[in-house]
């Protein structure tokens, strides 16, 4: 066994919780009353979505008017905070994380490359890296939007917040290999400064090595030009799944999307 | 499939305690209880995104991810909560020298793992404590298997690189090598 398999092994065994049959009753006890939460999405029988009270007991009443008493006075505490103006609450830090994650998409959307690239900077690349990425989705964009199905935090610190957009890509290309739907994570510094994390590298190679193995078997001259990454010998191109990401190859392979979405479709005949 | 309570009770049966247990693994038994609960209660309101059969399960632990997500503050919160959680349940060596040793070598690998970037410690903990496939890391970590293959690769080698590295930095004390004399 190599030295990487021995100390995988360690880990396998270092499992604090090698059973999980075995917890701890004390903490295995915590069973939530999950059948009283209205679900949010439909569909769902109506009788799921009445609230089920669970049975009572006329020991009951008790504990639940002191918990009564504890929300009013956690309420009353939470308007009192409210109600000083010079207190930034949670909820707007988080609103002004996601309005600013949204706004990269309204401005890649409508081909505002400046003011995509002075949102975010992503990956943490150097500025022409990030202004090809962007230039490529602007290209990308202005046939097939992205379209914002939502953005969500999903945690924060006392840095930043993170927030997750869901997003669906039209490129036919997307589509027609399965990705399409697409998660987008920011992270949005209370400095104003943001971040995308890992944009689903893996799913975006996906639909980009069809464009490629497309474009290698159609186009090899055109895409040995301008999307293979030996093209830009010195200069700091973002690249994914064989595609480099600037406004060239942009321009060479997105008109041709419909095309390449067909020929995925069709088993990638000649490839 | 309708999501119907039938259906969410035979969710939580078969999966509360494995969703309960990636919990405990990542953080102090309040805050798993707290986390798994959280977990199930994002399956109610998403009935319908909840996959079936095989795929149920990395499905939650992809939920449980990022729920747990909001509770930690960085990886040195990890490995404190991590020590704390290995009082939950250790398998158990046949002599007390083997015990001593054997815990030592489980906290420095625990550290080890705690000091890799998010993304590696989550692949290898799905892997080594989970016990997923590669497939179902994929579904848990919405990667392709192809990435998942690769990923975990390279966290085994920046493990095995980081362990080596702290036992240099920080060899254990005489007793914990089994070779008695300090307290």
């Amino acid at each position: 066994m190599s030295k990487t398999e021995r100390i995988y092994a360690l880990l396998v065994e270092a499992n604090p919780v090698p059973d999980p049959d075995a917890l701890p009753e004390r903490l295995a006890d915590a069973v939530p009353h999950l059948h009283v939460i209205d679900p949010r999405r439909e569909p769902m029988d109506t009788e799921t979505t009445q609230p089920q009270t669970p049975p009572q007991t006329g020991r009951n009443w008790l504990p639940a008017l002191g918990a009564a008493a504890l929300i009013i006075a956690v309420v009353a505490g939470g308007a009192l905070l409210l109600s000083d103006p010079g207190v930034d609450t949670a909820a707007d830090r988080e609103a002004a994380a996601i309005a600013k994650a949204r706004a990269y998409f309204t401005a890649i959307n409508s081909g505002g490359i400046d003011e995509a690239v002075a949102l975010a900077s992503l990956d943490g690349s150097s500025d022409e890296a990030t202004r090809g990425l962007i230039e490529f989705g602007a290209v990308a964009t202005a046939s097939y939007p992205w379209q914002l199905q939502g953005c969500e935090v999903v945690g924060a610190d006392d840095e930043a917040v993170l927030v997750d957009c869901a997003f669906v890509n039209t490129d036919p290309v997307f589509v027609a290999t399965g990705v399409s739907e697409l998660v987008a994570p920011f992270t949005v510094f209370d400095d104003g400064t943001m971040v995308g994390r890992n944009w689903q590298g893996a799913n975006f190679a996906l639909a980009n090595r069809a464009y490629a193995d497309y474009l290698r078997t159609r186009h090899e001259a055109d895409y040995n030009r301008v999307c293979h990454r030996s093209a830009y010998p010195t200069g700091s191109v973002n690249s994914n799944g064989g595609m480099v990401f600037t406004r060239e190859c942009a321009e060479l392979a997105i008109p041709l999307a419909p095309t390449i979405a067909d020929w995925v479709d069709a088993g990638k005949p000649g490839a | 499939m309708t999501r119907t309570e039938a259906w969410f009770d035979r969710l939580y049966e078969e999966h509360y305690r494995h969703v309960l247990a990636y919990c405990a693994r990542r953080a102090a038994p309040p805050d798993a209880d707290d986390a798994a609960a959280e977990v199930f209660t994002v399956a109610w309101r998403r009935g319908d995104d909840v996959p079936g059969g095989d795929r149920a399960l990395p499905w939650l632990f992809g939920v449980a991810r990022k729920v747990l997500s909001h509770q930690r503050r960085g990886s040195e919160r990890f490995r404190r909560l991590t020590s704390r959680v290995a009082t939950v349940q250790e398998p158990l060596p046949p002599t007390p020298d083997a015990v001593v040793v054997q815990r030592e070598e489980y906290h420095q690998v625990r550290d080890a793992v705690g000091h890799l970037r998010p993304n590696d410690r989550e692949v290898l903990l799905l892997s080594a404590w989970e016990g997923l496939s590669h497939s179902q890391i994929a579904e848990a970590l919405g990667l392709s298997q192809a990435a998942v293959d690769k990923r975990l690769t390279r966290a085994k080698h920046r493990l095995a690189r980081q362990y080596e590295t702290q036992l240099k930095m920080h060899r254990p004390p005489a007793s914990a090598a089994g070779g008695g004399g300090s307290p």
